[in-house]
């Protein structure tokens, strides 16, 4: 059904082709899972896919992409839409219409397909997504999962025997994540489309694949049996690594065939995890880092988040989890003082007033956020005009809360202490000197060269680089709000590896987070809010095992026992012997 | 929870069938009935100052919005038309009394303004001075005019869904018409997103002012709405838009010339009609080319489109109804015919009440019965929350 | 799918400002006063001398009508001048009453004000093609100057002369029917005292001003179109018959009208609005 034969796309002006020599044969009905971290060129491979490289990306495309018998080089992508459908990762950004049903109508309308036809096809696509009740809806009141799945019937109502997915699931929660792959999967498996799919959260497509492609990043393409390849691939899932680590043979893909052979692994572990699942930075002795009371955020008849007290110690990191709409993003908004507060306070170690009371300068240095599109932020042409102009924001910031601190203190005494206080926060190398933006990038993430557009930059580089700019103020407090959405594998890796090493430092972090594999190695501790109020605050041990939706992989395969990371099955098989 | 009062509704309709028009079935009228209405009504507007008959008229198309519109979101914004409609009003009156402040012999002075002397080179406007009744009432009918005429064409908006109106477009217009709808659908998503940037911009510590915070709010805006067209644009090639069918490149050609040269026309003739020295059949025998040439190549280049459409809105008696009573009172009141014509722009010097007209009231109300020949309007369950 | 709610505005800038509008209408309501003229007075026509006093002259001939002149004493504008001794004028809506739509004569035609409403609705400002235009010729110039400024912004000098002439002019006012035919000279006041009516007479005038016009060398049938500037040579076909306008009392208003359409127009209303808040009580209420 799709056939790459020796294909190859290069874009202009680049240094080197993305796509060389591919050799791809996916047949009819199959489901094939495209894998490879950000940049390898799965976009690139799906698009060619449609004809959208190179006619409407430009770029050269050597060799011969086949897609249901028509050559795309003679056909663009609007004479393949009926035979390939292509549903994107922004399902809004591609809605053309209002309501869902005219959404539906669309690709029949530009079909050209006869209007008694038009009907009955409508009425099956929404009975096979499960999206009847909401015919009528306008489309931006849909929740995420709803939209991709009108996304996916909008390019279903054309009758396809091809369905490209570039990466659905990406900005959903985990319900509406299971929600979408259902649909595909019912697709598969009643209409018999070939269906692609490139997905980053591998744990949840890879039971269904019946064949993985995976991209190394030199633009060459493995593809073949999904256990075969990715045993040799790269990203990988915590059952595979478990799987390998336990030598099981063949390697298990889903958690239900790994729960199979888990028993003998269980035996094996002790009771009690010998380590901890991350080694922990709090500091229970110091006072608390940040304490906010009664927090209620309003928007109109809508309330958000309600009467939420939190604590949070230095050198903790927390995962703030729920699904989409529990209040995640209102509550770490409202913490930082530049997001609406109706009522509540927020007092932060080392300062008199309330985040919210100050100018957003002066906020800045108590309490840093980073925001769920990062890129919101950056409006410079330069890596280094962005951090130049972080130090100069953070030095004036610094200038004005020092005379803020001297005009409002009582007395000289308090004046001098608290000014010594926050030189002494200023320096993130304990030397009393503020250290440049330039230096916490190198720090978090090496190798961006200065003079790259912030644009340019993968969803990785720009998380790093906003993080930079907002560690550059030297904050006490970080909150992030769904850092990982759009993250691979390696990118999450580092970003775990910088929250460990500001935690270390005695910043007090919270990370708003779906990603449960992310929040059992970079957490500390694990906060549910659900309807604005909390409804879990414990130790990620406890909280992650203790509740079916929220346990990472390894806590599902190895229940009842409370493991959560595969490095610490590693550290129970192999304990290092103590010196 | 929408579905248990989507279980509620039509029982509730049930038991009392005049609500749903006497067992009318509840549909919405074709958006080009409803735009000839209003512009009907429109133009009736502007062929009178008489307060009555402009009170009449924002009445009746008050109680048709009532009446007829849905409860989509894009049909509830009929209060801003009236807003605006307010704040016309509100400037001609403002201007009216600080510029032109003439009076005549024998009006009624209301307050006086102090008079700033302008130079003589300014000559011919007068800043301040005294203020008269007369005054004030020949702004307010001045604008109450325009405010009209805003009114009728915002019950056009709030009546018909704009985006239907522009599907009814032909053929050879149809990318026009997409690229408005597209555009009406980003205006949201561009406020959305200059809203997020501002808040994210609390978050670098900068103030929200000046022009550094303008470029620091344009830039990202900008690449997001870049960012998010480009997306769209792949999106609608991969669903098939644009697929040109069976036209040749000789066809369009043709196709685009016939439209040129009958805009060309249409504008030839508008200019000539306006122009008061122009002799009238210029105006005229314009205005007629550049129609036939615009048919005709919205005709050619119709042809061309391989397009269906899903569910087109019929055009019924309903329909018939709600255009004849537009088209009635828009005759009634251009054609000066059975009643006086003077008594549609009365004189405010001297003071004195206005007259109504009987033939033109009457007119202004068979416009009202628009409300009844509409059938009533869809209620779906959760449309548009 | 996320929507951010918009932040709430400011409160109270509505009835900020609208104070503040409140407190300039009532600090400048009773202020210094207004700049209008000395009150002018209306004068017989042979009151009007070469050195003081002014003419004004309408000219009702597209209606087949005479010259009618008139005189007024200065400090004056030209708009009191056609609103006094007789004299009317009437506005358009848009423009106010600052824009000569209309004017008469109270001894003439019983008053009515030319052009009709009938002719023109004065609701808008009148085309160029059909509209009151001004002219003037001060102390000493033979020619008729267009002018620029309206009536109400125009101050005569004495001994000047007006002229209201209705047709259509160019931007410039250097061509179209409007432009006057004859010379200032031949509707000015010529006597240097105030003197009887007699001795003004229009055939006096109109001697003196076939005396200083130069002999025609056009036909008379062709009606010549020249600049204002320049003086009249031919004489047109329609010889403006010039009739003295002396003080007239003014016509006396008519009744206000009766408030009996109004009433019925607001009961209309009324019923109208019922009409709509019934069809917006019966409709299906959704739940939020």
């Amino acid at each position: 059904m799709i056939h790459f034969d020796h294909a190859g796309v290069q874009y202009d002006g680049a240094a080197a082709p993305v796509l060389r020599d591919v050799r791809l044969r996916v047949e009819e009905g199959e489901l094939c899972l495209v894998i490879g971290h950000t940049g390898s060129g799965k976009s690139t491979l799906l698009a060619a896919i449609n004809g959208l490289v190179p006619h409407f990306t430009g770029g050269t495309l050597t060799g011969r992409v086949l897609a249901g018998g028509r050559d795309t080089a003679r056909f663009r992508p609007r004479e393949l839409a009926d035979v390939v459908g292509m549903v994107g990762q922004d399902p809004l950004a591609g809605f053309v219409t209002d309501t869902v049903e005219e959404e539906l109508a669309y690709t029949m309308e530009q079909l050209a397909i006869d209007p008694a036809a038009m009907r009955a096809r409508l009425e099956e696509t929404l009975d096979l997504l499960g999206i009847a009740e909401l015919r009528h809806r306008a489309l931006r009141t849909l929740s995420g999962g709803q939209q991709q799945r009108v996304a996916i019937g909008a390019a279903l109502t054309a009758h396809p025997r091809i369905l490209v997915l570039d990466e659905p699931t990406s900005a959903l929660d985990p319900a509406s994540a299971e929600d979408v792959l259902a649909a595909i999967t019912r697709l598969v498996h009643d209409l018999g489309v070939t269906v692609v799919l490139a997905e980053h959260r591998l744990e949840r497509v890879l039971p269904y694949a019946d064949r993985v492609a995976w991209l190394p990043g030199d633009g060459t393409v493995t593809a073949g049996d999904p256990a075969a390849v990715v045993s040799q691939a790269g990203v990988v899932p915590p059952v595979v690594e478990l799987g390998r680590l336990a030598g099981w043979d063949p390697l298990p893909l889903s958690v239900r065939d790994a729960r199979r052979r888990a028993p003998t692994l269980r035996s094996q572990l002790p009771g009690t995890p010998p380590v901890a699942h991350r080694c922990a930075h709090t500091d229970r002795d110091a006072p608390p880092a940040l304490t906010a009371r009664g927090i209620v955020v309003r928007y109109g008849p809508l309330i958000a988040v309600r009467g939420v007290d939190l604590t949070l110690r230095r050198g903790e990191s927390t995962a703030l989890m729920g699904r989409n709409g529990s209040g995640k993003s209102s509550l770490l908004w409202a913490v930082q003082g530049s997001g609406r507060r109706s009522a509540g306070r927020v007092s932060v170690a080392g300062a008199a007033a309330d985040p919210a009371d100050l100018p957003p300068a002066a906020a800045r240095r108590l309490v840093g956020l980073v925001p769920q599109t990062p890129a919101d932020l950056l409006y410079l042409d330069t890596v280094a005009a962005e951090l130049a102009q972080a130090d100069r924001d953070a030095h004036d910031a610094r200038d004005a809360h020092n005379a803020r601190d001297v005009h409002n203190a009582r007395d000289v005494h308090d004046a001098r202490d608290r000014s010594a206080g926050a030189r002494g926060r200023n320096a993130a190398d304990g030397r009393g000197e503020a250290v440049t933006a330039r230096a916490i990038l190198d720090d978090i993430a090496p190798g961006i060269s200065p003079g790259m557009h912030p644009r340019d930059l993968s969803a990785g580089q720009q998380l790093a680089l906003v993080l930079a700019v907002q560690l550059a103020a030297a904050p006490a407090v970080i909150l992030l709000d769904e850092p990982t959405r759009g993250l691979d594998y390696q990118a999450k890796a580092g970003l775990t590896a910088v929250l460990d090493r500001l935690a270390a430092r005695g910043h007090a972090i919270v990370v708003a987070t779906h990603d449960v594999e992310f929040a059992a190695r970079a957490c500390d501790r694990v906060i549910v809010m659900a309807e604005g109020e909390i409804v879990t605050d414990g130790p990620a041990a406890t909280a992650l095992t203790a509740s079916p939706t929220f346990a990472p992989q390894v806590a599902k395969i190895l229940a009842p026992l409370p493991y959560l990371t595969v490095a610490q099955v590693a550290a129970a098989l192999d304990p290092v012997p103590a010196p | 929870m929408s579905a248990v009062t989507g279980q509620a509704l039509p029982a509730a309709r049930r038991r009392h069938p005049a609500a749903s028009g006497g067992g009318r079935l509840p549909r919405a009228l074709h958006p080009v009935a409803w735009w000839i209405w209003a512009c009907a009504l429109a133009t009736a507007a502007s062929r009178t100052s008489n307060p009555l008959l402009l009170l009449l008229i924002f009445a009746v198309v008050g109680v048709v919005v009532t009446a007829r519109r849905t409860d989509a979101p894009w049909a509830r914004g009929y209060r801003f038309y009236l807003g605006m409609a307010l704040a016309v009003i509100a400037i001609r009156i403002l201007f009216r009394v600080v510029f032109e402040s003439g009076v005549s012999p024998g009006d009624l002075i209301v307050f006086r303004l102090p008079s700033i002397p302008t130079p003589a080179w300014y000559a011919g406007v007068q800043i301040g001075g005294p203020v008269s009744l007369q005054a004030i009432l020949s702004a307010t009918l001045d604008g109450a005019r325009l405010a009209c005429l805003l009114c009728c064409v915002g019950a056009a908006n709030t009546l018909a869904n704009p985006k239907r109106a522009l599907r009814v477009l032909p053929g050879a217009l149809y990318e026009l018409g997409v690229a408005v709808t597209v555009a009406l659908s980003v205006a949201p998503q561009l406020v959305e997103s200059v809203q997020r940037v501002r808040r994210a911009r609390r978050l670098r510590g900068a103030g929200g002012r000046g022009l550094r915070a303008l470029r620091a709010i344009a830039i990202p805006v900008l690449h997001d709405s870049l960012e998010r067209s480009l997306r769209l644009a792949a999106g609608m090639d991969s669903r098939g838009y644009g697929r040109t069918g069976s036209a040749t490149a000789a066809s369009r050609r043709l196709t685009a010339t016939l439209m040129l040269a009958g805009l060309a026309g249409l504008c030839i003739g508008a200019y000539g009609l306006l122009d008061t020295t122009v002799p009238r059949a210029a105006g005229l025998g314009g205005f007629a080319a550049g129609s036939a040439l615009c048919v005709a190549g919205l005709a050619l280049g119709g042809r061309r489109v391989s397009r269906s459409r899903y569910r087109p809105d019929p055009w019924r008696w309903p329909e018939w109804a709600v255009v004849g009573c537009g088209l009635a009172t828009a005759v009634a009141l251009c054609l000066n015919a059975g009643y006086n014509p003077a008594a549609l722009n009365p004189g405010l010097s001297p003071l004195q009440w206005p007259s109504l007209p009987l033939l033109p009231a009457a007119a202004i109300l068979v416009a009202a019965l628009a409300a009844l020949a509409a059938p009533p309007p869809p209620t779906a369950i959760g449309a548009g929350r | 799918m996320t929507s951010w709610p918009r932040q709430r505005p400011a409160a109270g800038w509505l009835p900020r400002t609208a104070a503040l509008l409140l407190a300039i209408i009532a600090c400048t309501a009773g202020a210094a006063a207004a700049g209008t003229p000395a009150s002018a007075a209306a004068r017989p026509v042979g009151d009007c001398t070469t050195t003081s006093g002014v003419v004004v002259v309408v000219d009702f001939g597209h209606w087949g009508g005479p010259l009618l002149r008139s005189c007024g004493t200065t400090p004056t504008t030209s708009y009191a001048l056609l609103n006094q001794g007789g004299w009317q004028t009437a506005g358009t809506e848009h423009d106010g009453p600052g824009f000569i739509c209309r004017i008469g004569y109270a001894g003439y035609h019983g008053g009515t004000l030319y052009p009709t409403p009938a002719q023109q609705s004065c609701v808008l400002t009148p085309p160029a093609s059909a509209y009151w235009s001004f002219w003037y010729a001060s102390r000493g110039q033979h020619a008729w100057s267009y002018s620029q400024a309206g009536a109400m912004s125009y101050d005569p000098r004495p001994g000047s002369v007006e002229l209201w002439s209705f047709g259509s002019t160019s931007a410039g006012g250097t061509a179209g029917s409007a432009v006057p035919a004859f010379s200032p000279g031949s509707v000015r006041a010529l006597n240097a005292s105030p003197a009887s009516a007699a001795t003004t007479s229009p055939a006096s005038t109109r001697a003196a001003a076939a005396a200083t016009s130069p002999p025609a060398a056009n036909s008379p049938s062709s009606r010549t179109r020249k600049p204002a500037q320049a003086a009249a040579r031919a004489t047109p076909p329609r010889t403006p018959a010039v009739r003295d306008a002396p003080p007239a009392a003014a016509i006396a208003q008519v009744s206000h009208g009766s408030p009996v359409p109004a009433l019925v127009a607001l009961l209309v209303v009324l019923l109208l609005a019922a009409a709509g808040i019934t069809a917006a009580a019966r409709r299906p209420r959704r739940e939020r």
